[in-house]
């Protein structure tokens, strides 16, 4: 069996594009939920916030094509997806023939041209012409653009999906990686998660009156909802032998993952949590692992009622007492929910926990609600423990899950 | 390289405006084109009345044609109660979201975000097909959705293909939908920077697939690889098609196909330049471009081309109209084939591609 490991890491992100100052600032507890800046607050009622990507005019792309007539979330991808072949040290031209993979999950996609194309032709009813301008900018709306455009970028052969299963995309797109690599279909992928802030993916949350006014608190007895974010995180997976015979500097190992369906609800999670009982427990099966492995949990962590309910009763069901041992972690608290790109993040945070053997903190949550059957531990700084296994969770509408296991990387 | 596969498909279904089942995708080929929308994307009624006015046409169209594939299996039904997280359900998608993100994001500009429905949020966002079918059909296995485009289908079924190699589930549901709108119009209009190419067929198709060696009796066809991939600098889409179908046969190299059907953006291909790279690529087979005669389709188009493909092995190749022996597209009229294997090719504006190795049982 082919072992994967991830080389290389890129955000762009709510706390900046420099994956040094995203680590500190997360083990810090930096929040990057500010005042709403990229809609007209006065549409939306109360105190609107959300975790707006900063820092991307610093990322050099070089010279590559002129991204301006694509969607936003195809120039995260691509920033991002340079930032972590430089981390890997690998060129951002990769020479031919290669079948090097790109595979990034995505919410929105390109929902943002949809939103361009009204406004730039202020259009008011669903009667409007669509003009032959406004149909090439609309064509831009394929999701399909974010993984073909980073693969023409830097000459990528291989694979390339988008992956459009919400707030869980992320982790499926690692997962999918690590699938394709095991079977011997590439040995390197760029895999992770892009989405653009929207007003549709805003209001969508402002309707379902799923946001808070406040701060987030994942699991807290008084948790009050989550922020809507936006960014990218792209991972090198890379299967083991090419990365050693290449002399990478591997991070981590990706150890299993697990995917479920709830089969609930379009919005809302399986309040006895089955689906995240089955992906947790798929994970850890084929990773040959059991509940005693894990030495820390990137939970999925929303601040929200429905989902940390949900969460913290699967947990306590995988997991049992011994869940009253392993850090759990909400990183949404520090940055935003970011949809597709969520799990992506948290995957790079997992990933770092591993190489400095630190777990980050949980921002602003005070009293962990007491109604959940296993208490565990929520910290609010970070914390130096030894991290071995970690097992990250990503939920989603539509009940679409993912579970993924990282691993401390050891020679065999 | 790819992996050599041994998968079979074992079930099937279909709808478009001629009905439902494979025998009305055989009456649109025969009949040189298919019509281009559907009256009931859900004629029979499996996705239930309940909530229905929120479920948009694609998502309709979906289940209905999954469904199909469970009803057309002996024993999924049941398997599906006893195990539900050991079935996937995949979804080849593109802009199945785009009518319904239009009309929420208009409502939210226009009339303000107090006014945008909750209750059309789903719809908004591309995996709510595949999710409504889990929720009706009780399946609690990998439910994924890829966006693809014209390699959509196809795409959908490569990673329901890697899910059973990796014994992460024993039955695979992959459906793709073809639905219009004036959106997806000119989204085609738009990149196609405006030149005419007719609006996709509406279609729904879904095949099953599992492992070979747990397959019942008589189903339709097995996968022997697959390989996919995005244009190099320097590639054309006809040399990237080649250089896939070169992965795709390396594995099972003693298997010549008789056929390379190309199914879904035959549009981004010129037929005399395929011909010479798969020539160039030591690949003997006829090229054929049904799509030229049925309809070019969108994200359908890679699994309407394995139907067309899988009937081929059926021996139905025998009776179709003179319109796939003429024109600039098609070699000669399908005869009967002699190794009963059969390449599938995909290729997409984008510059990605895919394809397929199947053969008859």
């Amino acid at each position: 069996m082919k072992r994967v490991v991830i080389t290389g890491l890129g955000v762009v992100s709510p706390l900046g594009c420099q994956l040094e100052a995203f680590w500190d600032q997360l083990t810090s507890g930096t929040t990057s939920v500010r005042p709403l800046t990229k809609l007209d607050r006065a549409e939306y009622r109360g105190n609107p916030l959300a975790a707006e990507v900063q820092g991307l005019e610093d990322v050099d792309l070089a010279d590559g094509e002129d991204l301006a007539p694509y969607g936003q979330a195809v120039h995260y991808a691509v920033a991002a997806a340079r930032l972590s072949l430089e981390d890997a040290g690998l060129p951002t031209y990769l020479p031919s023939p290669n079948n090097h993979a790109v595979i990034i999950g995505t919410t929105s996609g390109n929902q943002d041209m949809v939103e361009r194309t009204i406004n730039h032709f202020d259009l008011q009813t669903t009667e409007d012409e669509l003009s032959d301008e406004a149909a090439q900018m609309l064509a831009h709306f394929r999701p399909l653009e974010l993984s073909a455009t980073v693969a023409s970028y830097y000459n990528l052969g291989g694979a390339n999906l988008v992956i459009p299963t919400a707030c869980a995309a992320g982790n499926y797109a690692i997962g999918t990686a690590y699938s394709l690599i095991q079977q011997g279909r590439t040995q390197l992928a760029l895999a992770g998660g892009a989405d653009p802030f929207t007003r549709s993916c805003y209001t969508i949350f402002y309707r379902l009156g799923a946001m808070t006014q406040q701060d987030i608190r994942p699991f807290d007895e008084n948790r009050t909802g989550m922020v809507v974010g936006e960014g990218a995180a792209m991972l090198v997976v890379e299967e083991l032998e090419h990365a050693l015979a290449r002399g990478a500097r591997i991070y981590a190992e990706v150890t299993s993952y697990g995917l479920s369906c709830d089969a609930y609800h379009s919005t809302a999670p399986d309040p006895e949590g089955s689906g995240a009982i089955l992906a947790m427990e798929a994970a850890l099966r084929t990773g040959q692992l059991t509940a005693d492995d894990i030495s820390y949990i990137s939970a999925h962590g929303t601040g929200t009622k429905a989902n940390d309910a949900h969460e913290a009763k699967a947990m306590a069901k995988v997991f049992g007492e011994r869940l009253q041992e392993i850090p759990v972690s909400g990183l949404k608290s520090l940055l935003g929910h970011c949809m597709g790109a969520a799990s992506a993040f948290e995957a790079v945070a997992s990933v770092l926990s591993i190489r400095d053997q630190r777990v980050p903190g949980t921002r602003n949550t005070e009293k962990l609600d007491s109604s959940f059957a296993i208490p565990f531990p929520l910290r609010a700084a970070s914390e130096t423990t030894p991290v071995r296994h970690v097992l990250s969770n990503a939920f989603a509408f539509g009940g679409n899950i993912c579970s993924v296991i990282f691993s401390q990387y050891i020679p065999r | 390289m790819a992996t050599p596969l041994d998968i079979t498909i074992s079930s099937v279904g279909y709808t478009s405006a001629a009905g439902t089942g494979l025998e009305a995708f055989w009456q649109q080929v025969q009949s040189n084109g298919f019509t281009t929308s559907i009256r009931h994307y859900d004629p029979q009624g499996y996705m239930g009345a309940k909530g229905i006015r929120y479920l948009n046409r694609a998502t309709l169209l979906y289940g209905n044609v999954a469904y199909q594939c469970i009803a057309d299996h002996p024993t999924l039904g049941e398997f599906i109660r006893q195990h539900p997280s050991q079935v996937g359900l995949y979804d080849g998608s593109d802009l199945s979201n785009i009518e319904d993100g239009f009309v929420f994001d208009l409502v939210a500009k226009v009339e303000g975000p107090d006014k945008a429905s909750p209750m059309s949020a789903p719809n908004t966002i591309d995996n709510a097909s595949s999710s409504q079918m889990a929720i009706k059909a009780q399946i609690k296995g990998p439910n994924v959705t890829v966006c693809g485009g014209a390699c959509a289908g196809l795409q959908a079924l490569d990673v329901s293909l890697l899910h059973l190699t990796q014994g992460m589930t024993s039955y695979g549901i992959v459906g793709t939908t073809e639905v219009t709108s004036r959106y997806h119009e000119a989204v085609r209009r738009g990149e196609q920077r405006n030149t005419t190419l007719p609006a996709a067929p509406e279609m729904g198709i879904a095949v099953g697939v599992e492992r070979s060696q747990n397959a019942m009796p008589a189903p339709y066809g097995r996968i022997l690889s697959v390989a996919s991939g995005q244009r190099l600098t320097g590639e054309t889409n006809e040399t990237l098609l080649a250089r896939l179908v070169e992965t795709c046969q390396g594995p099972v190299a003693e298997v010549a196909a008789d056929y390379c059907i190309v199914g879904g953006g035959g549009h981004n291909l010129d037929p005399r330049q395929l011909r010479a790279a798969l020539q160039a690529a030591g690949v003997q087979a006829q090229v054929l471009f049904p799509e030229t005669v049925y309809g070019v389709g969108d994200n359908a188009g890679g699994l309407a081309g394995l139907l067309f493909g899988l009937g081929l092995q059926q021996g139905r190749g025998s009776g179709l109209p003179a319109a796939y022996l003429d024109g600039v597209y098609n070699d000669q009229l399908p005869g009967a084939p002699q190794s009963g294997c059969h390449l599938l090719a995909t290729i997409d504006t984008l510059g990605y591609g895919i394809v397929l190795l199947f053969s008859k049982n």
